[in-house]
């Protein structure tokens, strides 16, 4: 008796807890990378990156079925945009640039003002912001409950439903499978030194001088510190970055700095998509910005002739990926 | 006669607590209300405050750190851990206690949440069950873009053009630990044996005492970017907040 007991129990387990596919994706870490870190009640699966690849590309996921996270975070672009402010639901339009999420999962802190803590819970930022998708996670998990497919992939994902749990931790999976280092720059890193054309590594020497400074806060192979900074791109700030968060009046203007990798692709650039070309940008550092209290210390403005600013663009673009992330 | 008293004895103290009667402060059900002049309002209508027509969608806020206390025993009830989400449309929240009857003359809450689950760096909100005061709610009160809570969230809609319609919206959002606030309450509550019903009333009147809603500048505030607006709402809240039976 005590058997078949054990026996029914056992078989019941299996049906309950069966269908999730608590399989380790086999994490492919670039060896220069630092460690990515995998919360533990979210291990990383293919079957959850999947489907956050599949919500990332639903427009289901706004209040009026009309954005999708790629309308704002395209693939060609290194996910990020052409546009300096893109344009949400219903046209509204919100305050800051759509960033790449090429290695975004390395940030400590996400978004550009370090509001939020861990990367499981910020796609909850443009799903339920008023000017992006609009719609409360728990509307949404109700929209989706009602898609027998999309209960089906999130039982096998995660042993459960969407809800508001399982939806932002479906596409912070699928943003962790976006670790690229695929660019010339890692070829040389790695030892090809001809990755680099001989422009390009002149281009490296500039972007290491200390005149520049540039590796100063585009610094080790992420080509970020993630820390936060004013880089002198206003007197008055509309948006006060990291001091909405901190509540600091020495964090105004202050936002997280870039990683620099894909840049070539991810124009217009800053936090408000003000600097429309990568010679824009240049020619701001080279100003060394507006003046505020704020303000780095590291700008105090360069010179650079002609052909050192292409020699610094050259190595500017050999930061572009040459994995293709239109494809999955 | 011996075995007579000593058979009555053991009887008593088999079936003494037989009768069930109730004689323990047993529980604290505690509701919500807001008010304006004195009326409580409800969400969706429009009041006159300061002058201005306005109209209220969302009006909800923390509580923890709650401590009941008398002149005579000091604190009778500390149930400091607890979160109560108090709003509106929010059904009264309950607090099991076992103590003799009493009276309450001082209540000591803090209107936030404890900074350590205020973080999100551990359990999150949509780590938690749908029924936690901290857990996923519509409207929400997790905000998305810094982790934490909105402590105190009012939503509407204010007149500003004269013609009686309230179509500017106002968002007052009020969070970040250094916006956590203890009061301190005067109360006069005698609690009596079995379930005593207690009541937080919330006076709008006070709480935006402050307030032209004229002035665009105080149309709303999501605390890091008006924290002027948020202070002052903050200050407010000092005599915002009464308890009673």
């Amino acid at each position: 008796m005590r058997f078949i007991t054990l026996l029914i129990i056992s078989l019941l387990l299996v049906i309950v807890f069966g269908c999730e596919d608590k399989t380790q994706l086999l994490f492919n870490q670039p060896a220069h990378f630092p460690n990515l870190l995998i919360p533990e009640n979210n291990p990383l699966t293919q079957k959850k990156v999947d489907l956050g690849e599949r919500l990332f590309g639903d427009k289901n996921l706004s209040i009026d079925s009309t954005i999708m996270c790629s309308s704002c975070h395209k693939a060609h672009l290194a996910l990020a945009d052409s546009l300096s402010i893109s344009p949400g639901v219903y046209g509204r339009l919100g305050e800051r640039n759509s960033p790449s999420l090429i290695n975004a999962a390395y940030a400590p802190l996400i978004n550009r003002d370090g509001g939020v803590a861990k990367l499981d819970i910020q796609a909850l930022i443009p799903i339920e912001d008023h000017n992006e998708m609009g719609i409360s996670i728990l509307k949404l998990s109700k929209r989706l409950i009602q898609d027998q497919s999309y209960v089906d992939a999130f039982g096998e994902a995660f042993g459960r439903g969407p809800d508001g749990f399982t939806i932002p931790r479906a596409l912070a999976s699928y943003v962790r499978s976006l670790v690229d280092a695929s660019t010339p720059y890692d070829k040389y890193l790695g030892g090809q030194k001809d990755s680099l054309s001989p422009a390009a590594q002149r281009g490296l020497h500039l972007f290491n001088s200390e005149e520049l400074a540039c590796s100063s806060c585009h610094s080790g192979p992420l080509l970020t510190s993630f820390e936060f900074e004013n880089n002198g791109l206003y007197t008055d700030y509309a948006d006060r970055g990291r001091a909405l968060i901190s509540l600091r009046e020495d964090d105004v203007g202050k936002f997280r700095i870039p990683s620099l990798r894909n840049v070539a692709l991810t124009a217009p650039y800053m936090h408000d998509g003000s600097l429309a070309t990568l010679d824009d940008v240049i020619a701001h550092y080279a100003s060394g910005g507006q003046s505020h209290k704020n303000k780095s210390h590291l700008l105090k403005g360069f010179s650079l002739s002609a052909d050192q600013h292409l020699d610094l663009l050259a190595f500017l673009e050999a930061l572009t990926s040459e994995r293709d992330f239109t494809k999955s | 006669m011996t075995k007579y008293i000593l058979f009555l004895t053991v009887v008593m103290v088999f079936f003494s607590c037989g009768d069930e009667e109730v004689t323990q402060v047993e529980r604290l059900d505690f509701s919500y209300e807001f008010t304006i002049d004195g009326q409580p309002i409800t969400l969706g209508e429009t009041y006159t405050l300061n002058g201005s027509t306005v109209m209220f969608e969302v009006a909800n806020y923390y509580i923890h750190g709650m401590r009941l206390a008398n002149d005579e025993a000091g604190v009778i009830i500390a149930n400091e851990a607890s979160h109560l989400l108090a709003g509106v449309d929010q059904e009264a929240s309950a607090m099991i206690t076992d103590l003799s009857p009493t009276s309450v003359s001082k209540a000591r809450i803090i209107i936030g949440v404890d900074e350590k689950l205020n973080a999100q760096s551990e359990t999150d909100f949509t780590e938690r069950a749908a029924d936690d005061p901290l857990g996923l709610k519509d409207p929400a009160m997790h905000w998305n873009w810094n982790s934490g809570y909105k402590f105190i969230r009012f939503d509407g809609e204010v007149d500003t053009d004269g013609d009686g319609i309230v179509d500017t919206p106002i968002a007052y959002h009020i969070g970040s630990n250094p916006f956590s606030k203890t009061l301190e309450l005067d109360t006069d509550i005698t609690l009596d044996s079995g379930t005593n019903a207690l009541n937080f009333s919330f006076d709008l009147n006070q709480f935006f005492s402050t307030v032209d809603f004229q002035l665009e500048v105080n149309w709303d505030t999501h605390t890091g970017n008006n924290l002027e607006l948020a202070q002052l709402l903050l200050a407010n809240l000092d005599n915002a907040i009464s308890l009673s039976k």
